[in-house]
């Protein structure tokens, strides 16, 4: 479950953490670079920000694949394979790795062959093998945590609550479902999913669906599951932990619904063309940069591990 | 499964069934051999071929196909014994070894026999003496086995050898020193002779008396075990044994901490209506276990885990 998942303790960022994060990856990849290249050169390196709206361009991408693909694709394998890619960004990028291996984690079965189908630029059999050679790769930046809880379970959950206790309503609330749906849709490109729990996440869902409709909608669900009575008599005997409890929860949510519409800045065809040049550009670079770092190396005399070298942690035999 | 064609006697109503078969390859159970074949010669009972009694062997292959096969190798590699050395080049020995399962095979599936046989005769009458001469020659791999063979045994031979000379030489050892010993003692000791002997005499008692101390304690400590055994085996019995020592184990249910609201319990869900909200479980789901009220308390369960997380 959540609370003991490594989604908690290892890929959940406060928005501060998650900047820094992002800088230091940033500064460690020109660092590596820092001795070979030429000025004009680093012009082309993207600082964070501008990371950050590539990645957004991508997922963008990414969300517009998930809705062509064909058979379609469960909300869940869309969320997992976001999140793989959201986690994966503050190392490296790759989003097709990321959505293949999010079906095989949520059992969603595709075969490669009709998973490359549905990318319409490249030669098929050359995206099979690049996407199979990345699996291990993007495995192994994950640190093998593959386990990511979607908050569709909960709002189903959420839902199921409110419709069995809160029977005063005057309006349908499967009517919510489909505001609420794009409201998962926008949050899946913004950072929401690595700083909150799935079942705050849900909630605010829930709120973003019901806002239009009533307003009051939130407490009174809330009061009514974390057990505080309405009418003034018992309200005395309320404890203030449990005041404490919703008022934070009302907050939270209400934060997380002002998070998903700060972030969530559409990405223009402009841009996307930008950052499409941007990419190859910086694509082509990169082999003669790792050239030269090799020569480099070379003439130094070889001292030092040699750049590119991937040296591997020695594992354990099972025969032992 | 083996099963006469004959008397359709097999494995299961006859457990001694011994199947027979003879150069054709039609498999027969030994009864039927005997009452068939009583006059010694008669006709195969499939393809009516003139076969002889002490034609059959038994058959140890469950395919007859099989037993042929191997039995018409054996009786032809008696013939065809040529080694590697025989020939000049590696080409013309594959070239005979190939030969060779032309051949085998021709015999199995009854192809040009006559030609066969007849090539056959030419080359026994042509190699003969090499035939003889590999006759009499082990090749390679029986000599390796003889050389070890022959090896293990003398390392065995030593080995009892040294034992048995160990063994002697400390009982001699033994004797001897001790005898030194006191001749010396008679010799140089002022003591009179009479006294060192009595001694000797009385140590010698002791000792035997306590080999014969150690004898009884082992044969008395054997026949308790012993006793203890049958004690043990009389008793036993086919129970559950009661074991005193130890608590008896008491279930503690898993404590999950959610961090979020009280979750419903089972009783609650579905006097509460949440049921009614849940897709109902069809029959195959409810068979394989799954009832709606499952499904429901994980969704409900997730909904809270970690809501109030701040």
């Amino acid at each position: 479950m959540y609370s003991t998942s490594t989604q908690k303790r290892e890929w959940t960022y406060t928005p501060e953490k998650l900047a820094a994060v992002r800088l230091e990856t940033n500064i460690k990849f020109r660092e590596k670079y820092e001795s070979v290249i030429t000025p004009e050169e680093l012009e082309l390196f993207v600082t964070p920000e501008e990371e950050l709206r590539m990645q957004r361009s991508i997922e963008d991408a990414a969300l517009k694949f998930a809705d062509k693909f064909r058979p379609h694709i469960w909300p869940s394998v869309k969320w997992t394979a976001l999140a793989f890619f959201k986690r994966a960004f503050l190392v490296w990028m790759v989003m097709m790795g990321c959505f293949y291996l999010a079906m095989k984690i949520d059992e969603f079965y595709i075969t490669i062959d009709d998973f490359v189908k549905n990318m319409n630029v490249g030669d098929p059999r050359q995206n099979a093998e690049r996407i199979l050679k990345l699996e291990p790769e993007l495995m192994k930046v994950l640190n093998y945590n593959l386990t990511v809880h979607c908050p569709y379970r909960p709002f189903e959950g959420h839902l199921m609550d409110m419709k069995t206790r809160m029977l005063l309503l005057n309006f349908d609330l499967e009517s919510i479902r489909r505001d609420s749906m794009r409201f998962f849709q926008n949050a899946l490109q913004t950072d929401v999913l690595l700083v909150y729990p799935p079942s705050q996440i849900a909630l605010a869902a829930i709120n973003f669906g019901c806002m239009l409709k009533s307003d009051e909608i939130l407490r009174e669900f809330l009061r009514k599951m974390i057990g505080i009575e309405e009418d003034s008599w018992s309200a005395r005997d309320v404890r203030p932990e449990d005041l404490e409890k919703l008022e934070k929860t009302v907050t939270r949510v209400n934060h997380i619904m002002r998070e998903v519409e700060k972030q969530f800045v559409a990405v223009t065809e402009q841009e996307r063309e930008n950052h499409k040049s941007r990419l190859s550009q910086i694509q082509n670079l990169l082999p003669i940069l790792n050239e030269r770092r090799k020569e480099a190396w070379r003439a130094g005399g070889c001292i030092g591990q040699e750049p590119g070298l991937v040296t591997e942690a020695p594992v354990d035999s099972d025969d032992e | 499964m083996r099963e006469c064609k004959k008397c359709k006697s097999n494995e299961y109503t006859n457990k001694q069934l011994v199947m027979m078969i003879n150069e054709c390859g039609h498999p027969l159970c030994k009864n039927c051999v005997d009452n068939i074949y009583a006059l010694n010669s008669g006709n195969c009972h499939v393809c009516n071929r003139l076969l002889r009694k002490n034609g059959f062997r038994e058959q140890i292959y469950d395919d007859p196909l099989i037993d042929k096969e191997t039995f018409l190798r054996r009786k032809l590699r008696k013939i065809y014994n040529l080694k590697q050395d025989d020939f000049e080049t590696l080409r013309e020995f594959g070239d005979y070894q190939e030969r060779f399962e032309t051949l085998v095979y021709n015999l199995v599936f009854e192809t040009d026999v006559v030609e066969t046989n007849a090539e056959i005769q030419a080359f026994e009458e042509k190699h003969k003496e090499q035939i003889d001469r590999n006759k009499r020659r082990l090749d390679e791999d029986q000599k390796w086995i003889e050389d070890q063979l022959r090896e293990e045994r003398a390392m065995k031979s030593r080995l009892v050898e040294h034992m048995e000379t160990d063994a002697r030489e400390k009982e001699n050892t033994t004797a001897v020193t001790d005898t030194r010993a006191i001749m010396d003692e008679l010799r140089d000791s002022n003591v009179a002779a009479e006294v060192i002997l009595d001694r000797e005499r009385k140590k010698q008692i002791e000792k035997e008396l306590e080999e014969k101390d150690e004898q009884e304690k082992r044969k008395r400590r054997n026949k308790e075990m012993l006793q203890t055994r049958k004690r043990a085996a009389e008793n036993m019995s086919f129970n559950t044994v009661i074991r005193i020592a130890g608590r008896a184990y008491v279930h503690q249910p898993l404590e999950l901490v959610i961090n979020g609201p009280p979750m419903p319990n089972p009783a609650e869900i579905e006097s509460m209506g949440y049921l009614a909200h849940i897709r109902a479980a069809s029959q195959d789901l409810i068979a394989g276990g799954y009832t709606s009220a499952l499904g429901c308390s994980r969704a409900l369960f997730e909904a809270r885990i970690d809501l109030f997380a701040f």
